[in-house]
């Protein structure tokens, strides 16, 4: 068998068109990565900057009710693993900046996409990994359909087959050899990028960096072996190397440029993400109107009320010890976080529905599973961008707290005006974030991965039933 | 080749392509996907238009329930309560919102554009609107694929469909060793493969462009579809282009090739190159030259303002009353939460947005650049031009967001015109000031703006085409067989 | 050494061969004449296990191709009309890499000597095939099956499309290999070439054997009268 693979490789690196398209793409996947490379500094030195200055603007904001304050907020913005070179996943339709202000809950906004054109041209894929999983799917598939179909058509199967080899040792020896041929010139790339993203990686990071990368491109390279696979058993059963390739040119156009935006299509018929202006009604809505036995907000306040004269013995809140307005915006914003978490969580589920459905659908286009992976290993999925989203709204809360907390012992009564300073708003430390682990990632993965696995194996299963029924 | 011969050959040709089932199956998969699409576009159309509809309904009814309290009133049966008084025009005011509507462009069922959430609806109220945030709920990852659009299916779809009808026209038959049979009958090759490409381009264009036309026809109100119809004609001579481009690269790939599935790889290869490659090297030539706003130096910038402005709100408030006396308030507070808004806040938002209406406006002006930018740069790959055309004529070209950027701009200064006198002087609202409530017209385009954009990619469509279907014609007169 | 056993085969409603007997014995040359669509090459592809018969059997030295091919090509040697190599690799390479595929590794100088004993040029060896004229590509299949030490040696139409000088050298050639004890089939449509070359010789139509003779005892001319007649 080794022998096989061994004259396969020759026989592609012979065939000028082979090495052409590898070099070229080698190249393109460079080319990309140099290109992310630049994306992710810019962004990252962006992060730095915006993340030091939002926080130093919040500091000197000058003094103001602290409310004021908590409604001018701050920003924070997410950070990027190294493998973001590689894989910006998300990134062009995710804004990575959260506002943090007093009213609502932390949401992600300023997506490139709604601004710059260049980042969602509507064709073409920019980053390395999207070039990977698409051309590299592509030329798997070609160098597969091509491999046993063309031995056919020209009449050399027959010889081969008549020399007394078996079949199945034949075509797996031949599969051997078309794997060398699709290593060749991912290997040297593999090793590049390994490299690259531990120079980029935080100190005490560099392992992690190594590991999702490495995880990434094991994910990728189950399913370009799927997809090799899969070609060659095409090229078994088809008679002519043209016929084989049309029926993979078919399958790599069904299950990786429609399936996609048709995963998409179907996923927001079966679980809609709600209109955000309707979200945002209904939870004002409810913030007013109460929902089961929880009444509105004006109900809230009448109690609020009666409950502290009832504690103070007082007839009139303008002689509260305390400032009631500070009491009044810590109860409002715990009524505004109940009934914003109540929605949440109902969001959230959506989103778990759509992944879901995502799951099933990659069952059929093993594409989505590929890419699901790279994203989530680099950290640019939406488990990635939710996991930052929950600690920013932590931050948010706790440090709306604090300024609620300013105003009750700041003011008296029902008065509301006051002014803090530098010193209150210092009580908020600067936003820190841990992202996840490799590990979290992997069991956020397990399934997306599963499934290429799966398929490797299913496509391994059709070759071996393709090589006993191979007639020349 | 006289007429008539020709429309034989048509004829003979398509009973071929039927009597194919591989052709057949693949045109009713076109059909259906591209009639999904059409029927995905034209709903989003409707709905968009029915939300654009509502909210202008909203506006006009919530502003005619304050009216009638008002009346309520003035009639004295009602109170009125801190934040509760129809005659206050902070309270009545800055609370409401008026909708500036973009309505979908006149393809816009053939195209979903970059997919923004929203319905091209813009709130403006007496309030600085550069403060809002375009925050978003979505799920990106619903996002990143782009949607299943008409253009989508042309511009990446078809030409594969194409490829696939089309890769083996002669390379075919001299693999089979059936073209000296033909070149023997006494017709030029050049004219069969005329006629063999015929037939593809009259099947591909037929179903599409069909579908098309349906599509932007039930999307658009009755008066506006003679409006709509110079966009419609454009576009159709442009997939008409396009679908001649790909077959004439067809055709001159089968004038030398002995081998089909050479022929396939090579189209396969020119198609790799033309819709993944080049519109990645125009992104970065567009990138290079026009880069994208800096959004979030804008966001520090604004905030930075919005602190100046802030610390130094006694000046700003005393710099408005120097130079609006009229605003100056006739009254004292009725409380200081009326105190701070009408006093310190309001005269910020108009400053603010005095100081950075610029910037805010450098945003859409980049985007423009950009968008002109990649017209040029789509001439080097006509899937990047037939998106890009597709894209403006259905009403996502930049200078149509920077056309919204200006009429929201007027529309604000004329609310605020109509309203911060009594606003910011605190002198009560009359019944006259409820009357003939401003409202805002949906930003409109001249067609004719529309069209002349589009002459960058149509005549770089056309180029194309004619480079192609030249070097096709060149080489089909010495094709053997 | 080559065995047919009352062998059927059908594809779809066409009769390839019907109750075909053949023999051919260790260091005989058996030409099989016949006309296109005669079931001379279903013959082969039945004994190099390429096709499965519907009835009878065929034994490869006792090795029945349908239930074991893998065993019966291993003792086989297969020239086919037209020689397939790889076009991108020299006729040296071609030949270690199907001697290696039959199960044999071969030393360079073992192949030069299959090579120039097949009648190659030696400064073709190193040559891709892409450059051979046909008659080369046949030395080339020859050197192959010589490498193999088959017992057995099919051969489909192997000289059509080979100059006379050609023809002649493959002639000798397969002379040597029979008296080397190997059991030679080939199916042709050259009569001369059969009378020459062949012991026995059996005419085939419609799938049926219609009649066997040894070659000694007729002459060219007789074989091609008797040959019209059958397909008269």
């Amino acid at each position: 068998m080794l022998s096989v693979a061994r004259r396969e490789l020759q026989l592609q690196l012979r065939d000028g068109r082979l090495a052409i398209a590898a070099l070229l793409l080698l190249l393109l996947l460079s080319a990309a990565t140099v290109v992310g490379w630049a994306q992710y500094e810019k962004g990252e030195a962006q992060r730095v900057r915006f993340a030091e200055e939002s926080y130093a603007q919040w500091l000197n904001q000058g003094p103001k009710h602290p409310h004021r304050a908590a409604a001018y907020g701050m920003y924070v913005a997410k950070p990027e693993t190294p493998l973001a070179v590689f894989e910006p996943g998300l990134r062009p339709f995710a804004g990575r900046t959260l506002w943090l202000q007093a009213h609502s809950n932390a949401a992600f906004s300023h997506a490139p996409a709604d601004d710059d054109l260049t980042a969602s041209p509507g064709l073409g894929e920019t980053s390395g990994a999207a070039l990977l999983q698409l051309l590299g799917g592509l030329f798997a598939m070609v160098l597969g359909a091509l491999s046993v179909a063309r031995d056919r058509e020209t009449g050399v199967m027959r010889q081969i087959l008549a020399q007394g080899i078996s079949p199945r040792r034949w075509i797996g020896g031949k599969c051997l050899g078309l794997v060398a041929a699709l290593l060749l010139p991912l290997v040297p790339f593999a090793i590049l990028l390994i490299a690259t993203t531990a120079w980029a990686a935080a100190e005490g990071a560099v392992w992690a960096a190594i590991g999702r990368t490495a995880a990434a491109l094991g994910a990728t390279l189950v399913y370009l072996l799927g997809l090799l696979a899969i070609g060659v058993a095409v090229s078994a059963f088809s008679r002519t190397s043209r016929g084989a390739l049309v029926v993979v040119l078919s399958l790599w156009v069904a299950g990786s440029v429609l399936a996609p935006r048709a995963a998409s299509l179907l996923t927001l018929r079966i679980a809609p993400t709600p209109d955000a202006a309707v979200y945002a009604s209904v939870i004002r809505d409810e913030f007013n109107g109460g929902y089961g036995e929880r009444p509105g907000w004006d109900d809230q306040l009448a109690a609020l009320e009666d409950s502290v004269k009832a504690e103070y013995g007082l007839s009139s809140l303008d002689e509260a010890p305390v400032g009631f307005s500070g009491l009044r915006m810590q109860a409002m914003d715990a009524w505004t976080n109940e009934v914003a978490d109540r929605h949440h969580a109902q969001l959230l589920a959506t989103y778990d529905r759509q992944q879901q459905i995502r799951t099933v659908l990659s069952v059929f286009a093993p594409y989505l599973a590929a890419r699901a992976a790279s994203h989530g290993f680099a950290g640019m999925d939406w488990a990635h961008y939710q996991h930052f989203a929950a600690a920013a709204e932590e931050y948010r809360r706790a440090f709306n707290v604090q300024m609620n907390e300013a105003i009750v012992a700041g003011t008296r009564g029902q008065a509301w005006e006051m002014n803090a300073g530098r010193e209150t708003w210092a009580l908020a430390p600067p936003f820190t974030y841990q992202e996840p682990g490799l590990g979290w990632a992997l069991r956020a993965q397990w399934p997306a991965v599963s499934i290429l696995v799966a398929w490797l194996f299913g496509a391994l299963g059709l070759l071996a039933f393709a090589a006993q029924r191979l007639r020349p | 080749m006289s007429g008539a011969r020709l429309g034989r050959l048509l004829v003979l040709e398509t009973r071929t392509f039927l009597a194919t089932p591989l052709s057949v199956a693949l045109i009713i998969a076109l059909a259906l996907i591209s009639g999904w699409a059409v029927f995905g576009g034209t709903i989003r159309t409707l709905e968009t238009r029915a939300h654009q509809a509502v909210a202008l309904e909203q506006h006009a009814e919530t502003w005619a329930q304050k009216r009638a309290a008002f009346i309520d009133l003035q009639a004295g049966r009602i109170e009125t309560g801190m934040f509760v008084n129809p005659a206050r025009a902070d309270l009545v005011v800055m609370s409401h919102k008026a909708p500036v509507v973009t309505p979908p462009g006149a393809l816009a069922p053939l195209s979903a554009g970059p997919a923004r959430e929203g319905n091209d609806i813009i709130a403006v109220s007496m309030a600085s609107r550069y403060g809002q945030q375009n925050e978003t709920i979505e799920n990106p990852t619903n996002r990143v694929d782009g949607p299943l659009d008409l253009i989508f299916v042309v511009a990446w779809l078809l030409p594969i469909v194409l490829l696939v009808l089309s890769y083996d026209v002669l390379a075919g038959d001299r693999e089979t060793q059936i073209s000296p049979l033909i070149a023997s009958s006494g017709t030029p090759l050049s004219k069969i493969v005329l006629g063999r490409l015929g037939v593809v381009f009259l099947a591909t264009f037929g179903v599409i462009g069909c579908i098309a036309t349906a599509g932007v026809v039930a999307a658009a109100p009755l008066d506006q579809l003679v409006h709509n119809l110079p966009d419609l004609v454009v576009w159709l001579g442009s997939l008409g282009l396009y679908i001649g481009f790909w077959l004439a690269l067809s055709a001159s790939l089968n004038a030398r090739l002995r081998h089909a599935a050479a022929a396939g790889v090579a189209l396969l290869t020119i198609w790799i190159t033309l819709s993944l490659v080049t519109p990645v090297l125009a992104a970065q030539w567009v990138a290079v030259g026009a880069a994208a706003p800096d959004r979030l130096t804008y966001v520090l910038q604004y905030r930075a303002l919005q602190n100046d402005l802030a610390e130094r709100s006694a000046e700003v408030r005393e710099t408005y009353y120097g130079a609006n006396p009229e605003r100056r308030p006739v009254r004292g507070p009725f409380s200081e939460y009326e105190e701070y808004f009408v006093e310190t806040y309001y005269p910020r938002q108009v400053v603010l947005d005095q100081v950075f209406f610029p910037h805010a406006r450098e945003i859409h002006v980049r985007q423009v650049a950009q968008a002109r930018r990649l017209r040029l740069a789509a001439f080097l790959s006509p899937p990047l031009m037939i998106k890009r055309l597709t894209d403006d004529l259905a009403g996502f070209a930049p200078e149509r967001r920077l056309a919204a950027f200006d009429a929201t701009e007027q529309f604000q200064a004329a609310w605020r015109e109509r309203f911060d006198v009594k606003l910011a002087s605190r002198r009560s609202l009359t019944l006259a000031d409820y009357d003939d409530l401003p409202t805002a017209s949906p930003v409109s385009e001249a067609g004719a703006v529309r069209l002349v954009r589009a002459i960058t990619p149509l005549g770089g469509l056309l180029a194309g085409f004619l480079l192609a279907a030249a070097l096709a014609w060149m080489r089909l007169r010495r094709a053997g067989p | 050494m080559l065995i047919a056993e009352k062998l059927h085969k059908r594809f779809g409603d066409h009769v390839a061969l019907q109750s075909l007997d053949l023999r051919v014995d260790a260091g005989e040359v058996y030409a099989l004449l016949g006309p296109n669509g005669a079931g001379k090459t279903t013959t082969v592809n039945c004994f190099l296990g390429f096709v499965t018969p519907d009835g009878g059997r065929v034994l490869v030295d006792g090795v029945d191709p349908a239930i074991d091919p893998q065993g019966a090509r291993a003792l086989l040697a297969y020239i086919p009309e037209q020689v397939n190599l790889y076009p991108q690799l020299s006729g040296d390479e071609n030949l270690a890499y199907f001697a290696e595929l039959g199960g044999r590794r071969t030393t360079a100088a073992e192949r030069r000597s299959l090579l120039t004993e097949a009648g190659l040029q030696e400064q073709a060896f190193d040559q891709r095939i892409s450059g051979y004229s046909k008659g080369m590509r046949q030395k080339v299949g020859v050197a192959i099956a010589l490498a193999k030490h088959a017992r057995g040696l099919l051969l489909d139409e192997p000289t059509s499309g080979l100059d006379p000088s050609a023809s002649y050298e493959f002639s000798r050639l397969l002379e040597k290999l029979a008296l080397g004890g190997v059991a030679v089939l080939m199916a042709t449509h050259d009569i001369f070439r059969a009378r020459d070359v062949a012991s026995r010789v059996g005419i085939m139509r419609g799938g049926v054997l219609r009649r066997e003779l040894p070659a000694s005892e007729i002459s060219a001319t007789e074989l091609e009268a008797l040959y019209l007649g059958e397909m008269a």
